[in-house]
């Protein structure tokens, strides 16, 4: 089949993941005061002093105001029509697999992520996160051998109270930002993970997320502790079911690398979008932030946004130690009517800290797309480096390609650089292409796609495959 | 800015809108919304997104409400070598006909005071001076609509040229102020307009300048700004609207001003309009200067090309934002941005923050920003070869700089500003 059949054949189906599995909840109602809080904590068994952290997130939070300054148009979310737990419930205890609920299992096969199929033959460890409630968590055993910690968000509450106490809130203060407060104070669950000193993670970690539940506002919380001289690759990949009314989903990612830890963070994001006229679609409010905290460490973003009504998210770098290095990969698409003002903050702190930004835009439809970063070079940073290259297409002339770059500089030593271009493809591409047999819809999904090169051969294999496949889907109709 | 302050500025605002409003009446609408916008809104803080890079705190504390007298001297600097025949000297404000030569000043233009055009302006004059300086919440455009008096209305119709010198001086020897000055500029029918616009100043003294221009229809206009060493606060802000194969060229180029703030919006509004935005300049002590861009491409086939550079010594601040707004439908723009910056010490800071907005697929928009020190390895270069430190450091400033300098055509005149700036050259402590 050629690629141009296939599209045809993507573009006429409605959204794939569209569904919503029918398991019982067990939710609270909707609204959001301290007792809604109480009432997280109590279902959780959680202790005192994550209520007290949640609190003071709250009373923080109520402080603050809804932020208007991101260039997108939203309709103004009630905080207090939205559900703010909601767990699947357990038939009984879960020790293995054919304990889970087989609705939900249903649920993850059709999302192609077969827990089994993942453990046979992919060697991914898949934390997947339905809802709120971690159901089920595969080859833990065999990380907890290396003394690799890797679970839900709940378990290491109650297992590794220390870890928890030291890091969370570390990279991500609750007083950050109205969502991240927000999330302080309800989030639902998460991925928690731990690399010890020395250790190379022997395999791609991944969640696979999936908001569920009619009305659930999900708030996870994902910390990574790689401590000294130890790697990990983590991957995060979302899909979600087809709604109507606006989902908001404001998750916070912290990220600590300790000296010469490695930490390579990959996303690809493809929620519910809205149909065709805008109506509908996921609002992906999301802070995520990683710090180098030691000498020589490193983190990793790498990014394919093709999802959401709205995206709203800065993947940043706080390059603390010396000769630390941040990196942002990103390709973000929007069709329709989607919005994204995405991008990232790199603040060098320490001497010789490099980092490097390449960002891909990709507007279609009356989609929106905003490139918004800063390089932040303090005083101290002694010879920082700092490359940007900010990329924009624009595929039709009712879409919008924004560039807001910031670029901080208070050290002379300091070399920033920063490029944007914006273009659309060529009539010429087009018939160079045409002329030797390959179609139009073809030409332009090879361009793209090598227009997004550099950031997709940051992505791991798998995902990479996957990246390129959603790119296509998401592109559909928006060639004239 | 402190009730005290605050409190300060607003009476002393209140008093002299009032004063001139009392003498005729056709801008005393617009001098009462100046006053009620800047006694709403103040100066600006930090937290404000079009401040952020550069603070007014110290203009609200310091002793710049009244007004300068209308007698002054000419500050002493040497004349700038000039192609222009028609000379205009306005001082602390005020259009000075008696010091101007206005004899070569052909039929089809026109140069009068904004005093005189104010008391004799029709109702469409009085329409397009709203069109081309619209009322806004911006500190220094408010200031000037409270404290509008006088300036200077150019108007060339027809197919002319002329070469016109404008020297704005500031005389704040005896007593600090500050002088707002509301100019317009109107070409039509082909015309075209070579303006040097002048700026000596000395003593504590805010400029407070502003221009409507309206660019017609093949018409060009080409303009250089030059601060002179010595200016104190410098406001300028330009709105220009550029027609069907307009041209509009701009360069400003400057050293040892305390606070410099260049703002323009150029809007190009008819096909085959092009605009050119240059600025060089040298900073140090603890001098800001903040260059501020918008460019609206309005229509299609409009094409831009900016060029910033400046070099930053001592404690001093630079700012760029520069915003290109490629409208929807504006097809085949191209538009050009750059804004380049060198740090000659570990106190100084540059802030750039280019904009691109694009509603229109079929566009050609780059923006490149850099901000690093003198390139050792240069430097090592010319010094291996028997080049003093000083020198390899002058040449290399004067290379990197070439590019928005060589826009000046007349010889004698770039070489007077590259001098300029380069005695205002601070020691390097980065390189040893």
């Amino acid at each position: 089949m050629s690629e141009a059949e296939e599209l045809q054949k993507l573009a006429d189906k409605e959204y794939e993941f569209g569904f919503v599995t029918d398991v019982e909840a067990d939710s609270i109602p909707p609204g959001l005061d301290e007792d809604t809080i109480r009432e997280i904590v109590k279902r959780k068994g959680e202790p005192d002093w994550l209520l007290e952290f949640r609190l003071k997130a709250f009373r923080h939070w109520q402080t603050m105001e809804d932020p208007a300054w991101a260039k997108v148009k939203k309709n103004t979310v009630n905080y207090q029509d939205l559900i703010y737990y909601s767990a699947p419930k357990p038939k009984k205890q879960l020790d293995s697999l054919d304990e889970v609920d087989p609705e939900l299992l249903e649920t993850f096969e059709k999302l192609g992520i077969s827990l089994e199929e993942q453990k046979r033959l992919s060697n991914v460890a898949v934390d997947a996160v339905f809802d709120s409630v971690s159901v089920a968590t595969t080859f833990s055993d065999k990380l907890a051998e290396l003394g690799i910690i890797f679970g839900s968000f709940s378990d290491a509450v109650k297992e590794h109270p220390d870890l928890i106490k030291k890091y969370l809130g570390s990279v991500v203060p609750y007083t950050d930002n109205f969502y991240s407060a927000l999330n302080a104070a309800v989030f639902s669950d998460g991925s928690f993970c731990y690399i010890p000193k020395g250790v190379a993670c022997p395999m791609e970690l991944s969640t696979y997320f999936r908001i569920n539940a009619a009305g659930t506002g999900q708030f996870e919380r994902t910390l990574i502790v790689a401590d000294e001289k130890s790697t990990v690759s983590y991957l995060e990949g979302c899909t979600a079911p087809m709604r109507d009314e606006n989902q908001l989903h404001a998750a916070v990612v912290e990220l600590v690398a300790l000296e010469d830890a490695t930490i390579k963070y990959s996303t690809v994001q493809n929620w519910y979008p809205g149909d065709a006229d805008g109506v509908g679609g996921i609002y992906n409010f999301v802070t995520k932030r990683g710090l180098c905290k030691g000498d020589r460490s490193k983190i990793s973003w790498t990014q394919v946004e093709t999802g959401s009504a709205i995206t709203w998210k800065y993947p940043s770098c706080i390059l603390q130690g010396d000769d630390s290095i941040g990196e942002f990969y990103s390709v973000a698409l929007t069709n329709n009517h989607q919005q994204a003002d995405t991008g990232t903050k790199m603040v060098h702190l320490g001497k010789r800290t490099r980092s490097t930004i390449i960002s891909k835009g990709i507007s279609a439809g009356q989609g929106q797309n905003t490139y918004r970063g800063l390089v932040d070079v303090k005083k101290n940073a002694e010879d920082a480096r700092n490359f940007s290259q900010c990329d924009s297409m624009l595929l039709g002339d009712r879409c919008g390609a924004h560039t807001f770059p910031y670029v901080e500089v208070r050290n002379p030593s300091a070399k920033v650089e920063h490029e944007a271009t914006t273009s659309k493809i060529g009539e010429d591409q087009i018939f160079y292409c045409n002329q030797r047999g390959i179609s139009t819809e073809d030409a332009i999904s090879m361009i793209v796609n090598g227009f997004c090169k550099e950031v997709f051969s940051e992505l791991p294999m798998e995902f990479a495959v996957e990246a390129q496949k959603l790119l296509a889907v998401s592109l559909e109709g928006s060639v004239g | 800015m402190n009730n005290e302050a605050l409190q300060h500025w607003n009476n002393s605002l209140t008093g002299q809108s009032e004063g001139l409003s009392s003498t005729e009446d056709l801008f005393s609408t617009r001098r009462k919304a100046g006053v009620d916008s800047f006694q709403k809104n103040g100066f600006p803080g930090r937290r404000h997104e079009e401040w952020r890079y550069t603070s007014l705190k110290s203009l609200s504390e310091e002793g710049y409400p009244a007004c300068l007298p209308h007698e002054g001297n000419l500050p002493e600097v040497d004349e700038l070598i000039t192609s222009s025949d028609i000379r205009i000297v306005l001082i602390n404000g005020v259009f000075r006909k008696d010091l101007s030569d206005l004899t070569a000043l052909p039929d089809e233009v026109r140069v009068e005071g904004f005093s005189d055009f104010r008391q004799r302006a029709n109702t469409q004059e009085i329409e397009n001076f709203d069109r081309m300086l619209p009322l806004s919440d911006h500190p220094f455009q408010s200031l000037g609509d409270a404290l509008l008096d006088d300036g200077l209305v150019v108007t060339a119709i027809g197919n002319t040229d002329a070469r016109i010198h404008i020297l704005h001086a500031y005389d704040g020897t005896d007593t600090s102020g500050s002088a707002h000055i509301t100019g317009m500029i109107h070409l039509e029918g082909g015309a075209r307009l070579e303006i040097l616009e002048e700026f000596r100043s000395q003593g504590q003294v805010m400029g407070n300048t502003r221009w409507g221009i309206h660019v017609g229809d093949e018409c060009t206009l080409s303009r250089q700004r030059i601060l002179r060493p010595g200016c104190d606060v410098v406001f300028h802000g330009s709105r220009v609207e550029v027609g069907k194969a307009g041209l509009f060229q701009d360069l400003i180029a400057g050293s040892g001003s305390r606070l410099v703030r260049n703002e323009i919006h150029v809007s190009l509004n008819g096909a085959g309009g092009h605009t050119d935005l240059f600025g060089g300049y040298v900073s140090d002590g603890d001098e800001v200067v903040d260059h501020h861009t918008t460019i609206e491409h309005a229509v299609a086939d409009c094409t831009s090309r900016e060029i910033y550079r400046g070099v930053l010594g001592g404690k001093s601040r630079g700012a760029f934002t520069g915003m290109i707004h490629v409208h929807q439908d504006a097809q085949r723009t191209d538009a050009k941005q750059s804004n380049d910056a060198i740090l000659l010490s570990r106190n100084s800071e540059m802030n750039t923050r280019p904009r691109l907005e694009i509603y229109a697929d079929d566009v050609k928009c780059t923006h490149g920003a850099t901000v690093g020190e003198l390139d050792e390895g240069a430097l090592f270069y010319l010094r291996s070869r028997g080049v003093s430190l000083e020198e390899a450091r002058r040449m290399m400033v004067r290379a990197f700089t070439a590019e928005v300098f060589g826009e000046i055509e007349n010889e004698g005149l770039r070489e007077q500003i590259i001098e300029q700036l380069q005695a205002a050259m601070p020691a390097s402590e980065c390189v040893t």
